[in-house]
């Protein structure tokens, strides 16, 4: 293995505007092999941007981004081949079966169709979706889907992961399953950076977090270091710290009064 | 996963593929992949029928174009008044294949799925639009052989081989021209525009371009002129604007022997402006797909306009709240 601060991915001074707004405002990131990123950050902050502009997804950003010792601007694809990713909201092509779409996955990245389809089957197997694994995609519920994203994400045994909100949709085991794939992973000396809302989750399995806010990282280290820079206790307190956030207890207030039907200031 | 006859086909250009630096494995593993959904995809019509349909519904409709088709022979026994005849034949080919791909391959063209799903693995960008374009070429091909086949060989037995060889290139010209153009039309609307809105417009631009095409018919009727029956053809510079001109034209000039020099220059712009127009596509394809990134996101916000006038309808016909709120939805 090699040493283990050897950077798998480096941000330099990334900017994005979209329609005249201003997305990401100089991100500056530098990750090393084995780390596990949570990458959080309030709706809107830029954080899906971000990803999507490492794998290649949006072109017209300012900035330098090097993925492998690669910068990734050249539109060469290649560096893909290394990285998995699981997107957002569930996207796939849900016609498909899951065995088939994992194959068709598989061999895009490169794979043997008999070799895809065989470890399509036992990572299937150890997820419990076998049976089903000729049904379609469109017929599964939000974390069966979930979970064959997550597996096509791992077929290549690639060395960088982007999972955007892999959570969503699970049940209480399945994450439980997830989390501890994400820390031997971690082991293994793969890279994860993966983005979630559930704040208890990212505080027990990242050895490193990253909060965007407005488009830019306002603290960055790992939970402890963060303990230290704010008073709070947990990470949930240090993001509505951090965010600028305060007042959720008078907003819940007034939101149950609007329901309730107090014409206040409505 | 079953293999098709059109892949095979696809195949014999393997060699042209690779040429271009088209990755032809993955190319072809996408094109698979994507008619095997097409199969498995029913069109809205169906879902209530109940019976589940097996096979491509897209395929069993083409026969209704064999039907269409019928309405082009006519003009095949009309005589040797090639620039006429056949410039009225490719105005309706054209406006077949060209409201066929707006209805038919927006969807396809507009697949915002093929970004996180495709882009995001080791394919380079060049093998997904050129495995898209000819996904979407395959069914062109389909749509245009169901309305072209018969007029063909009609064509064949009343006016020889050689007018047939000129209509099947002029087709495959004519076919390469509406799939490119269509592109360029949601290219442009795609710059300017985002989000919601432009699934509006191009709601907009479809009905505007069926308008448009009726009305083409008649500019192109008044390029004629009826006088007892005979037909005569008189240039003006503004014919240089009328597509299904250009393609008449290679007919009049090789099969009658006009050598006129408008005939020329509408010959050269049939040929021309489609490749040129192809080269120019695959220029702006890069910004094409960056654009499309607009259509998941809707970034501006806007305000509900009021419609008083609907409101008042409401109010005077609809006398529960529940029909109030089905006359408001609708708007």
């Amino acid at each position: 293995m090699d040493s283990a601060n050897e950077s798998i991915l480096s941000i330099q001074d990334l900017t994005m505007s979209y329609g005249g707004k201003q997305v990401l405002n100089g991100i500056n990131l530098e990750v090393s092999k084995g780390q596990i990123i949570g990458y959080i950050g309030p709706n809107g902050a830029g954080k899906s941007t971000t990803v999507k502009i490492m794998l290649g997804l949006i072109d017209n950003y300012k900035g330098k981004v090097v993925i492998f010792g690669q910068d990734i601007s050249t539109g060469d694809p290649s560096y893909k081949r290394r990285i998995g990713y699981v997107p957002e909201n569930a996207e796939a092509y849900d016609n498909l079966t899951a065995m088939e779409y994992l194959v068709f996955i598989g061999e895009l990245y490169g794979l043997d169709q008999a070799f895809a389809q065989g470890k399509a089957e036992s990572l299937l197997q150890q997820f419990e979706l076998i049976d089903v694994r000729h049904a379609r995609l469109s017929s599964f519920s939000k974390g069966m889907k979930q979970k064959v994203l997550i597996i096509s994400s791992l077929l290549h045994n690639p060395d960088l992961l982007f999972w955007d909100e892999p959570l969503s949709g699970l049940d209480a085991n399945s994450m439980m399953v997830i989390q501890e794939i994400l820390s031997q992973l971690a082991e293994e000396g793969k890279t994860i950076f993966y983005s979630s809302h559930i704040m208890d989750l990212v505080e027990k399995i990242s050895n490193r977090i990253v909060l965007l806010v407005n488009g830019k990282v306002v603290a960055d280290g790992s939970f402890e270091e963060l303990q230290e820079q704010s008073e709070e206790g947990s990470l949930s307190g240090i993001f509505n710290q951090l965010t600028g956030f305060t007042e959720h207890r008078e907003k819940a207030a007034h939101f149950v009064s609007v329901v309730r039907g107090d014409h206040d200031d409505a | 996963m079953r293999e098709f006859k059109s892949l095979k086909f696809i195949a014999l250009f393997k060699g042209l593929f690779r040429r271009f630096g088209v990755d032809y494995e993955v190319m072809m593993l996408i094109l698979r992949i994507k008619l095997t959904m097409d199969e498995r995809r029913v069109p809205t019509v169906f879902n209530e029928m109940g019976k589940k349909k097996e096979g491509n519904q897209f395929l069993k409709s083409l026969w209704i174009y064999g039907i269409y088709s019928l309405l082009l022979l006519p003009f095949l026994f009309i005589g040797e008044n090639y620039i006429f005849q056949m410039s009225i034949m490719f105005g309706m080919i054209l406006f077949i294949l060209m409201t066929s791909m707006i209805a038919d391959f927006t969807s396809v063209l507009l697949d915002v799925r093929d970004k996180n799903v495709l882009q995001t693995k080791p394919v380079d960008k060049k093998t997904i639009t050129v495995a898209k374009t000819i996904h979407i070429l395959i069914y062109m091909s389909f749509v245009t052989g169901a309305f072209v086949a018969l007029p063909l060989f009609v064509g064949l037995y009343r006016h020889g081989p050689l007018f047939s060889l000129i209509f099947l290139g002029e087709i495959i010209l004519a076919m390469l021209l509406v799939v490119v153009l269509t592109s360029l039309l949601y290219l442009f609307v795609l710059r300017y525009f985002d989000g919601e809105r432009l699934k509006d417009i191009i709601n907009y631009v479809q009905i505007l371009l069926s308008v448009g095409l009726i009305v083409g018919y008649q500019v192109l009727i008044h390029a004629f002129e009826f006088t007892n029956l005979n037909i005569t053809y008189s240039f003006s510079w503004w014919h240089y604007l009328i597509p299904p001109i250009w393609y008449g034209a290679p007919f009049e000039m090789i099969l009658n022997g006009n050598t006129a020099g408008h005939m020329i220059a509408f010959t050269a712009l049939a040929i021309l402006v489609p490749i040129v127009a192809i080269l120019v596509y695959s220029r702006l394809m890069p910004s094409f797909e960056r654009n499309l990134e607009k259509m998941l996101s809707d970034t501006k916000s806007r305000k509900p306009g009021r419609h008083l006038l609907d409101e008042f309808w409401a109010k005077l016909l609809c006398r529960s709240k529940e029909e109030r709120v089905f006359s408001d939805f609708q708007h």
